[in-house]
């Protein structure tokens, strides 16, 4: 699902040349769950902007679902994203104009306006609708739909993030501390939100955190340390390939 | 390709919380939109109201003008026609108002006939525009009858007869309410001037002529027998000529207040740049999320044109409504200079022009901070502290060379002037750039010295004026060209004011004495010393003739091409004759010299400098005469120059009450 290969990123300030990633390797499967901890400033989040197709690498190659990054300019990259790839935020990034509801449509809008009319499957913008209001309702939010963001409370913010994430049916997902800004208790349920709506869709998991706990519960943990990877180990819980359901 | 519907979708969702700040969008542009259109309107009734009127401003068919009654010849040369016509002697003169006991000049205009044929005189009573020609009666100008505090049935005292006012004359006929505060007019009926002693030998009395023709066409008739009528030194003028003068007097006015406008509209474009560039700045983040989610670049653009569009839309409809609430006091601001009645009537083609001047103006502006919008990286959606722009676009050069095309060609639009235009354009760019350039420099030299002991209040501000997205630039450049634009304003009223008032500063007099003989000079200085009035200047006026011009001596001129009057044949055109050449064809000589030049008698007197309203436009003043046969030399008013064909250097023969005297044009 996800072909990291000999990855490096570098930034030039002042004169500087600064390595955040250096030659890093790994591959992700199909249905996978992985954590990348590591301390501040070890590269976790480049990672994750460049395995996103977010960030284009200074050397090294990505494939992101059979397809190599670095040969996409930034709209095919934005293509790809909005096809495969949900992303859930620390900071949830909802777009506070739009409701909670619509902030869901969007990523299907989005692909079902890129579709031929045939392509676009039942119901149309009552389907779009109909999807959006079906995830809310999964997260716990169905009489929250037409809440503005900043109506929310942190911990809702973040379900209609999840729900968003899951609009346009991605084959992977990046979150990128999604507890971070959340109460333990409140932290707990929306973990529990992930885990329960990625077994549910068979999604490909990559969960960048500082929470050892939160990382425990995938699959596999890479750890990273000074733009390397320090260590990458599997754990015997990974949930199996034919257990993928689609919501 | 997105379905057009999503994006006003999107546009309207992303705006939505966010509308107030796009009112600052739409009140940058409605003032200027509203004036433009206002003065658009304006501009075209005006022109309308000139075409529609144009008969009712001159009253006839065509007017002639002279500074002698009109000859047998000249009769039946405008009688060639049938016709009614009125005869008018107007000339200044004393007014004595019995009941207050004061007196005034003012303009006394004795008529006969029955003027105008086209408009009316207005009056109070109605019908005194009638009967005051049947009587020794006045119609007297109704700001007299105030100031005086005179009313009908009063008398006025006109030389030696008194006349019983009939009424008060409101409007007549082409006159502005400037024209008849500064030379009042008093009708008066023309068989009552010399019972009134008014016409002596050397009165200074304009004749004009007012002819209705009954058939034919009165302006073909005019080109027919106009260089007739010039070549006997009459002036004439038709309701075309008059419609043409006034279109071109009036084009200059409307034209002018309407790039005021556009410059209004210009500033407020500034304006709109700014709002959009807060307010794409503000977006950043929410477009980062929008390119995260799948939105490509081109698409986010349009999310953010579609809502610049409709704001432009919306601000351009109520700014072209205002304008036309506005345009409804333009004619009463103008009204003092206006001689002709304005109406109010929409122009739908202003109000459509002033809108879609807006949205283009809105768009072309709003167009430099929209461009980025799509160099936004979603990458921002992980790290704010990202530049949210970066590397340069070659676009914004292209929107740069689009704005200056489309202000050049709408002054050119305006102007009808394609180096006017563009030296308008440059002015702007020009003083865009300095303004800009000041304002770099003054951001320079606050972060070179920073003052870093004053207290923390002036601390914090100076630092905001170079922290990130500051607006210090573009406010110094939108206050600049305000200013700018404003300072122009006021230097051009004041270069005007100061043209019309040069005789009116200190050195210069403010009244003159005519025909005063050797013998009553030191009676005239006694009696002005006495008011304390210092003679500025006394100069002698001796009455000549031109007898010969580069060797055409005048009697010969007169000669060869008979009387005056309807009689002469082909007479000559202002400053060339025509003649036959062999091959039969018209063939004009730029050397003759028109036969009116030796017609006149010419009051001539000198001056060893200029007055500061006056000025030198070829050769130089006179040079001092050393010997009997050394020429004088003389200067003539470029107008009499050009009209008589006379050039510099060009020798000139004066008959000096009986002595030839020659004389060279300087």
């Amino acid at each position: 699902m996800l072909k990291i290969e000999k990855v490096s990123k570098t930034y030039t300030a002042g004169g500087r040349t600064l390595t955040v990633l250096d030659n890093v390797s790994f591959q992700v499967g199909e249905g996978e769950t992985v954590s990348i901890v590591g301390p501040s400033g070890s590269g976790k989040t480049t990672l994750l902007g460049l395995s996103a197709g977010l960030d284009r690498s200074s050397t090294g190659t990505i494939e992101l679902n059979g397809v190599s990054l670095g040969a996409l300019d930034e709209d095919a990259r934005a293509v790809l994203r909005n096809k495969y790839v949900g992303f859930i935020f620390q900071n949830f990034q909802l777009l506070p104009t739009l409701t909670a509801l619509e902030n869901v449509m969007v990523p299907i809008e989005l692909q079902q306006s890129d579709l031929r009319p045939r392509q676009r499957g039942a119901g149309g913008p009552t389907g779009v609708r109909a999807r959006a209001h079906e995830l809310l309702e999964q997260v716990g939010l169905g009489d929250r739909m037409h809440h503005y963001p900043a109506q929310l409370s942190g911990g809702e913010q973040q379900r209609v993030s999840l729900a968003r994430a899951f609009a346009n049916r991605p084959r992977i997902l990046f979150a990128d501390e999604p507890t971070g800004n959340l109460d333990t208790e409140t932290s707990e349920l929306v973990a529990g939100m992930i885990f329960d709506l990625n077994r549910q869709a068979g999604t490909t998991l990559v969960l960048v955190t500082h929470n050892l706990e939160l990382a425990a519960s995938t699959g596999r943990i890479i750890k990273l340390g000074k733009g390397h990877i320090v260590s990458d180990e599997t754990d015997l819980r990974e949930v199996p390939s034919d257990k993928k359901k689609t919501l | 390709m997105k379905k057009i519907s999503w994006y006003f979708l999107m546009a309207w969702r992303d705006s939505r919380r966010d509308q107030s700040r796009l009112l600052l969008f739409i009140a940058a542009i409605v003032l200027g939109i509203a004036a433009l259109v206002s003065t658009l309107s304006f501009g075209r009734n005006l022109r309308e109201d000139i075409d529609g009127q144009a008969s009712e401003l001159l009253g006839a068919d065509m007017v002639i003008y002279s500074n002698r009654p009109l000859s047998k010849a000249d009769e039946k040369l405008l009688d060639s026609l049938p016709n009614e016509h009125s005869e008018e002697c107007s000339f200044a003169s004393m007014v004595y108002f019995v009941r207050s006991g004061q007196s005034r000049l003012v303009q006394v205009r004795a008529i006969e006939g029955d003027y105008p044929y086209y408009g009316e005189l207005e009056t109070t009573p109605v019908p005194a525009a009638i009967d005051f020609r049947k009587k020794q009666e006045a119609l007297v100008d109704k700001t007299l009858l105030l100031q005086y505090g005179a009313q009908p049935g009063d008398s006025v005292r006109i030389g030696e007869l008194s006349f019983m006012i009939a009424g008060s004359l409101d409007k007549a006929p082409g006159r502005n309410e400037i024209s008849m505060t500064v030379a009042p007019p008093v009708y008066i009926p023309l068989r009552y001037m010399e019972p009134a002693g008014l016409l002596k030998k050397g009165s200074r009395v304009n004749y004009q002529y007012y002819y209705h023709y009954l058939q034919g066409d009165p302006e073909q008739f005019a080109q027919q027998i106009g260089p007739r009528l010039e070549a006997v030194g009459l002036h004439y003028e038709t309701v075309a000529m008059r419609k043409n003068r006034m279109t071109n007097a009036f084009r200059n006015l409307t034209e002018f207040m309407t790039l005021i406008s556009f410059i209004a509209l210009l500033l407020g474009a500034v304006g709109v740049a700014s709002s959009v560039n807060i307010y794409i700045r503000e977006k950043v983040n929410d477009i980062a999320i929008l390119r995260c989610l799948g939105l490509k670049a081109r698409q986010a653009f349009l999310v953010y044109l579609v809502q610049v569009l409709v704001i432009g839309l919306l601000g351009s409809v109520l700014g072209a409504g205002l304008g036309l609430v506005l345009q409804q006091l333009l004619p009463g601001v103008f009204k003092d200079i206006l001689p002709l009645e304005t109406r109010f009537r929409v122009v739908w083609p202003a109000f459509f022009e002033g809108i879609a001047v807006g949205v283009i103006v809105s768009l072309l502006f709003a167009l430099l901070p929209l461009l980025s919008v799509r160099k936004i990286s979603p990458l921002l959606t992980l790290r704010v502290s990202l530049e949210p722009v970066r590397g340069r676009d070659p676009l914004r050069w292209l929107v740069y060379a689009v704005i200056l095309v489309f202000i050049t060609w709408f002054s050119y639009l305006r102007m009808e002037n394609g180096r006017k235009a563009l030296v308008f354009t440059a002015s702007l760019l020009g003083a865009f750039l300095v303004l800009t350039g000041i304002a770099r420099l003054f951001l320079f030299l606050i972060r070179r010295a920073f003052p870093e002991r004053w207290p923390y209040l002036w601390r914090q501000g100076f630092a905001n004026l170079f922290r990130p997205n500051n607006q210090t630039v573009i406010l110094i450049v939108t206050i600049g060209l305000g200013t700018t634009f404003i300072g122009t304003l006021f230097f051009v009223q004041q270069f005007l004011i100061d043209q019309v008032t040069t005789s009116a500063n200190g050195g210069e007099g403010n009244m003159v004495l005519f025909d005063i003989q050797p013998d009553q000079v030191k009676g005239i200085e006694g009696l002005a010393g006495q008011y304390h009035l210092p003679v500025k200047q006394e100069i002698p006026i001796v009455t000549m003739r031109i007898v010969e011009v580069r060797g055409q001596r005048g009697d010969s001129v007169l000669g060869q091409r008979g009387g005056s009057g309807a009689g002469a044949q082909n007479s000559g055109a202002p400053a060339a004759r025509r003649e036959r050449g062999p091959a039969g064809g018209l063939r004009t000589d730029s050397n003759a010299v028109g036969r009116w030049v030796f017609e006149q008698e010419l009051r001539v007197t000198y001056r060893d400098s200029l007055t500061g309203s006056e000025k030198l436009v070829a050769g130089q003043l006179g040079a001092p005469v050393r010997g009997p046969n050394d020429p004088v030399m003389i200067s003539l008013a470029e107008d009499f120059a050009k009209r008589w064909n006379i050039r510099v250097g060009d020798p000139v023969v004066f008959d000096v009450q009986g002595v030839a005297d020659s004389h060279g044009g300087g």
